[in-house]
């Protein structure tokens, strides 16, 4: 809940008002900061207004202004397929009309909908401050740094996005997204853990040969090593394990099928 | 702070603290129709505005992101005069209308799309109404609504039919008619009960126990009264010591009397500590957090199955009373009682004991099941178990008092206004005729506004502070602190013969009541008796055993039990059918009731009186199985392209009553007004469902009238008659009964009048369209009869009166199919058809009732599949929001979803109809849980039927 909102002019005089004051937020489309749910009080400095919200080509590379909504995600033609599905996850239009994709990376919701899809296409962030980092890196290091771009370097890499909810209105209890680069190497995040965001190593393109039961089983095995995810209402671990498997199957099938 | 906007193309500049949440912003400076019913998580779209041009939720946004914008409300598509929109009136007569406090922002979601696409998809109009949270419709007239609307923006003919018609020897009933509150609703006018606060009134604000079963120890609220602004702190110590139940049934109540305004006992997690009035919302909060608070925390117990164990900490350790027939064991049963739990008044024996945390039982058979189970060749016994689920209303519960020069005004959203008043005067000590309730539209109610839950206390607030006082619950109390469907474990028996006749049928039901008695009694009885008398047997008994816990509220939720118990019992037959090797709708036409029948098992089954047998007057499963079966290609197997996905049909017959026979009472009055119009004065309670609409077709119809020339005044205690109110699926057969015998009592009176002015027998005089009496000697129009008989030699103002009483039932039928997908690979279902065909006699609103139909249906596909209340093992609620909890939207709606009325005419009922709305609920669960069996192979058995569940069964996960 904000009680305290500052204005300011540029960007850069944001990312200093909110370096200097403890716990204050930045507020740009609002679905995270004015959420019902949170309920402490928090001062915020407004940015919506002073956030680029444009999509543009930069020689191979895509570049999406910090301010672009999920929405236009899902409108623009220039924007691979696999980021506006991860949009769509988001299922209410009002909530994606307002969300940014910053505001998406940047906030904390236990389950990120873009987070997995920006992370297997090798998404960089590029900050106020003129930092260019990977979205892994961006959330370890740095993550009160005010996002202006991020950058897709190969927006036609083969990839697949997933999730799973209980119904259309449901909160997403898992997020997968898996890519698959000219080299042949798999890359594959799963938000819905414990940490929020996982990358799951060891994916072969061998699974995608074999029969769904059976390449669940084999990814199931890879997630019980590697991934740890808490329980959710009508949802246990065990569950929830199995459900990232079956999603990760799912996007990598896709994926296969469209690197052919 | 000053913030400069553009709304509905005018300047606007207001003067605000920029942090202000945008919709109350909004609604604060007069647009109205910006609502809120989730405090702000996106989730119902009761807050859209279009923000430069793209839809959203004011309540996610602050006053300081408006400033510099571009808005527009539903207001700048409100035309003069009253006049709608084509896409508001699309709306209002495709049915989509209905509670209507979401009617603005579908108006609005609708404009925004149809600038986007002028014709636009299914997925396009999914993806447009994806932010709209509609419970009461089920949103596939939506469908329909949004064809109208595009036909109609063209200046073309509509392009879509809005329902079935019914009946050609009448005008208006049978026919589709604008609801008569559909414009108002669609317009975002002022009708709901936050539209009538003034705005010096105080603000209600309730501190609730974060313990599920404690004792208040010590309270001090000394530093909350001394914060300047409070004017009042309420807590167990300072306010009246009465019990009573917030049940809104007949009187004498068959639920105990258990609850206090407050008590120093909390008997769940989210109970009344106290409430601070205040002269705002934040001083009100502030003042909740300085009040102090200790607490004996007590062993807590959740399920019917630990409350009923020996030894089981006590959830009303209680001095018991009974007003009549106490058992002779209660003396000794008192002197345990602690008195801290207070008391509890029981008006006649229900089968309780609470020391045992027993609220109620009840037992009943014809025939001998012992002997029915002797001669059957196959038994099936199996148990299920149904969740706690909510009725989620798009309003949440609300109230607004005050006072009027000595008495106190109620301005209430509730199903029954007259119990309302008869429960607040009772708890504030005041006579009923001290206090007026006024029943102002209701945005959805479904059984959770038969309580009152607000009204107590936000009355005795205003008689103590004479001051106007508003409490309206969060949607974190409407899960918390409303009421919800019993959690029941019912055990079903059957036993058949080789050729599927049923030789015996036992129903066991455990059912869970929470930390209070309302309704403890009749919704799991109610359970037995809208679910058995559906099949025939010589054989049939029941048990019922009701207990006390402390897990969230319980109490009437549309459907009443019925849903639970027809789950189980349906389920039941279709194992039968199974064990059997017999095609389930086979067996199902075997047993099943025709018109004619007798129910004698209902001897057993009377609401806390004494039951009779019925006998059926009309029903229409011949029809809803044979229309259904055929529309589902009923035995035909189906196949995806995907062999991992598997396709299955279910079936169940759905029953319920309308209104109850015996118990029930309306009364209306319907006056002749001077040039010839007429209002009609119902007690009747229009929740949404278009009772108001029914009153103006049933006058309009009887006395050959236009019906711009009739209006209905319902639901209010000073100026309408009394009536029982809208629960129990009343409304139509009761309320409507006693407007139909007033019109037909202002016919005679029309009648009797004209024949003196004509100086002809009346019988040779009839009525013509429009208001006018015919007879050989000439014709007198309505305005010449109310000239001469309110004029000096007149016999005064014509006016027909009736009340209306009935001990005939009239059952309404259906029979609900279902088709699902079952991917046996994530262990999802989706439901692919469902077809719903229902009996309510003749529908007098046919496309309200299909209406009613859809979202009762889809309701119960979101009990089926989703919605869960999940609480912690302290008793914490953790689905208190409409996402976690996991209501359906229109993403959710059946690929084929069809409502089919089938025409029956009842012999007791206004124009030959029956209930319609709470029957709808009846039959998802059990026909989507054996399609699933059809689809996969697998029973489950508990509800609701999540991935997780459908994997175990299939063995994927352990």
């Amino acid at each position: 809940m904000i009680t305290e909102i500052q204005r300011v002019k540029t960007l850069k005089e944001a990312s200093d008002l909110v370096k200097e004051t403890s716990g204050m937020l930045y507020l740009a489309g609002g679905t995270a900061v004015n959420h019902g749910g949170s309920t402490e009080e928090r001062s915020a400095v407004l940015i919506g207004d002073l956030l680029e919200r444009t999509i543009d080509t930069e020689k191979d590379a895509l570049r999406i202004a910090a301010g672009v909504t999920l929405q236009q995600l899902i409108d623009s033609p220039l924007v691979p397929e696999v980021l506006g599905e991860a949009a769509s996850f988001i299922y209410f239009r009002n909530v994606r009309n307002m969300a940014t994709i910053a505001g998406n990376i940047a906030s904390g919701w236990s389950v990120s909908t873009m987070l997995p899809a920006l992370c297997v296409l090798g998404a960089r962030v590029q900050t106020v401050e003129g930092l260019d980092l990977s979205v892994t890196e961006y959330l370890s290091s740095c993550p009160q740094e005010l996002i202006t771009h991020i950058v897709i370097p190969d927006p036609s890499l083969g990839c697949a996005t997933r999730k799973e909810s209980l119904s259309a209105g449901s909160p997403n209890l898992v997020v997968a997204a898996v890519s698959k680069d000219t080299g042949g190497s798999y890359r594959c995040f799963v938000s819905g853990t414990r940490e929020r965001l996982s990358g799951l190593d060891g994916l072969e393109g061998q699974l995608a040969t074999l029969s769904r039961p059976s390449a669940i089983e084999k990814v199931r095995e890879l997630c019980e090593d590697q991934l740890s995810f808490c329980v959710r209402p009508g949802a246990s671990e065990q569950y929830l394990t199995y459900c990232a498997s079956q999603l990760i199957v799912d996007c990598l099938v896709k994926t296969e099928r469209s690197s052919i | 702070m000053k913030i400069s906007c553009t709304i509905n193309d005018m300047e606007r500049t207001v003067w605000c603290d920029p942090c202000e949440n945008a919709q109350k912003l909004l609604q604060r400076i007069g647009y109205r129709s910006v609502r809120n019913s989730d405090d702000g998580y996106g989730s119902t779209g009761s807050d859209t505005i279009l923000f430069d041009g793209r839809s959203v939720n004011a309540g996610l946004m602050i006053a300081a992101q408006l400033d510099g914008h571009r808005l527009m409300t539903i207001e700048a598509l409100n035309q003069r005069e009253g006049r709608l929109h084509p896409i508001q009136s699309a709306l209002v007569d495709a049915g989509v209308v209905q509670s209507g406090y979401n009617a603005p922002a579908a108006a609005l979601l609708v404009y925004d799309l149809l600038e986007r696409s002028a014709d636009p998809s299914r997925e396009e109009i999914d993806d447009a109404l994806s932010s709209l949270y509609n419970r009461a419709n089920g949103y596939q007239q939506f469908y329909t609504a949004i064809k109208l609307a595009v036909s109609r923006m063209a200046g073309k003919a509509d392009a879509a039919k809005l329902s079935d018609t019914f009946k050609d020897e009448y005008t208006y009933v049978g026919k589709p008619h604008r609801k008569v509150d559909g414009a108002r609703l669609v317009r975002g006018e002022r009708a709901f009960v936050e539209d009538m606060v003034s705005p010096d009134a105080l603000i209600l604000k309730v501190l609730h126990s974060p313990y599920a079963h404690a004792y208040i120890t010590d309270i001090d609220v000394s530093r909350a009264e001394s914060l300047p602004g409070v004017e009042l702190v309420l807590t167990y110590r300072n306010t009246p010591d009465v019990y009573f139940t917030p049940a809104g049934q007949g009187f004498p109540e068959p639920s105990p009397y258990d609850r206090r305004m407050f008590s120093q006992k909390m008997f769940y997690c989210g109970d009344r500590v106290a409430a601070v009035v205040a002269v705002d919302e934040a001083t009100a909060v502030k003042a909740l957090s300085l009040i102090d608070v200790t607490y004996e925390v007590l062993p807590s117990v959740f399920t019917a199955s630990q409350a009923k164990e020996q030894g089981a900490p006590i959830v009303h350790n209680a001095r018991v009373s009974y007003e009549v027939g106490a058992p002779d064991d209660l003396e000794s049963k008192n002197q345990k009682a602690d008195p801290r739990d207070g008391r509890i008044e029981i008006q006649f024996p229900i089968g309780a004991d609470p020391h045992g945390n027993k609220a109620a039982s009840v037992s009943g058979s014809i025939g001998s099941v012992e002997t029915g189970f002797e001669e059957a060749d196959t038994i099936i016994e199996r148990s299920y178990h149904t969740h706690q689920i909510q009725c989620t209303p798009c309003e949440t519960h609300v109230v607004y008092t005050r006072m009027e020069a000595d008495r106190l005004v109620v301005h209430a959203s509730t199903q029954v206004p007259w119990h309302v008043r008869r429960v607040v005067a009772r708890v504030l000590g005041i006579s009923e005729n001290s206090v007026r309730v006024i029943k102002e539209r209701v945005g959805g109610g479904y059984g959770s506004k038969q309580e009152i839950l607000l009204e107590e206390v936000c009355a005795y607030a205003t008689w103590v502070t004479r001051r106007p006082v508003f409490f309206h619950f969060s949607r974190y109390e409407e899960y918390t602190c409303s009421v919800s469907r019993f959690p029941m474990d019912i055990t079903v028996k059957l036993g058949a013969k080789k050729d599927g006749t049923f030789t015996a049928m036992y129903m066991d039901v455990q059912a869970n009541t929470g930390p209070y008695g309302n309704h403890c009694l009749t919704v799991p009885m109610n359970a037995c008796s809208k679910s058995l008398p559906l099949y025939l047997c010589d054989n049939i008994a029941f048990d019922v055993n009701v207990f006390y816990t402390n897990c969230l509220p319980t109490g009437a939720y549309q459907g009443y039990g019925a849903p639970k118990a027809n789950f189980a019992l349906h389920m039941a037959i279709a194992e039968l059918a199974s064990e059997l090797k017999m095609d389930v709708l086979s067996l199902i036409e075997k047993n099943r009731v025709r018109q004619g029948d007798t129910l004698e098992i209902l001897r057993c089954l009377g609401e806390g009186r004494e039951g009779a047998p019925a006998t059926i007057e009309s029903c229409g499963l011949d029809d809803a199985i044979s229309i259904g079966s055929k529309m589902i290609d009923w035995g035909k197997r189906e196949r995806s392209e995907d062999e991992h996905i598997l396709i299955g049909k279910g079936v169940a017959l759905v029953q319920q009553g309308s209104g109850l026979p015996g118990l029930d009472s309306s009364n209306a009055e319907i006056k002749l007004l001077t040039d010839g119009s007429v209002i009609v004065h119902s007690g009747g309670a229009d929740i949404g469902t278009g009772f108001d609409t029914l009153c103006v077709k049933t006058a309009s119809e009887i006395l050959k009238m236009d019906s711009s020339q009739v209006t209905a005044i319902t639901g209010d205690t000073d100026h309408t008659p009394f009536d029982s109110g809208a629960f129990a699926s009343s409304g139509t057969f009761f309320s409507g009964g006693a407007v139909y015998k007033a019109a037909l009592d202002l016919k005679r009176r029309l009648l009797e009048a004209a024949s003196q002015m004509l100086g002809e027998p009346m019988e040779g005089l009839e009525l013509v369209y429009p208001s006018t009496v015919s007879g050989t000697k000439g014709k007198l129009s309505f305005k010449q009869i109310a000239l001469q008989t309110q004029g000096g030699e007149g016999v005064g103002q014509l006016t027909g009166i009736a009340s209306f009483t009935c001990d005939q039932a009239a059952f309404p039928y259906g029979a609900h199919f279902a088709q699902v997908a079952v991917d046996t690979l994530s262990g999802k279902v989706k439901v692919q058809k469902y077809y719903a065909l229902q009996d309510c006699g003749v529908p007098i609103n046919p496309e309200l009732a299909e209406g009613q139909i859809y979202g009762g249906v889809l309701k119960a596909i979101g009990h089926t599949l989703s919605e869960v209340t999940v609480i912690d093992e302290e008793g914490r609620c953790l689905t208190g929001d409409l996402q976690s909890y996991g209501v359906p939207y229109i993403g959710d709606v059946p690929e084929d979803f069809k409502a089919k009325l089938v025409l029956t005419e009842d012999p007791y009922g206004p124009f030959g109809s029956k209930s319609v709305s709470e029957i709808s609920m009846n039959g998802a669960a059990p026909a989507i849980a054996a399609a699933i069996h059809d689809a996969a192979g697998i029973w489950i058995r508990e509800l609701p039927i999540t991935p997780e569940k459908v994997l175990k069964a299939l063995g994927r996960l352990t």
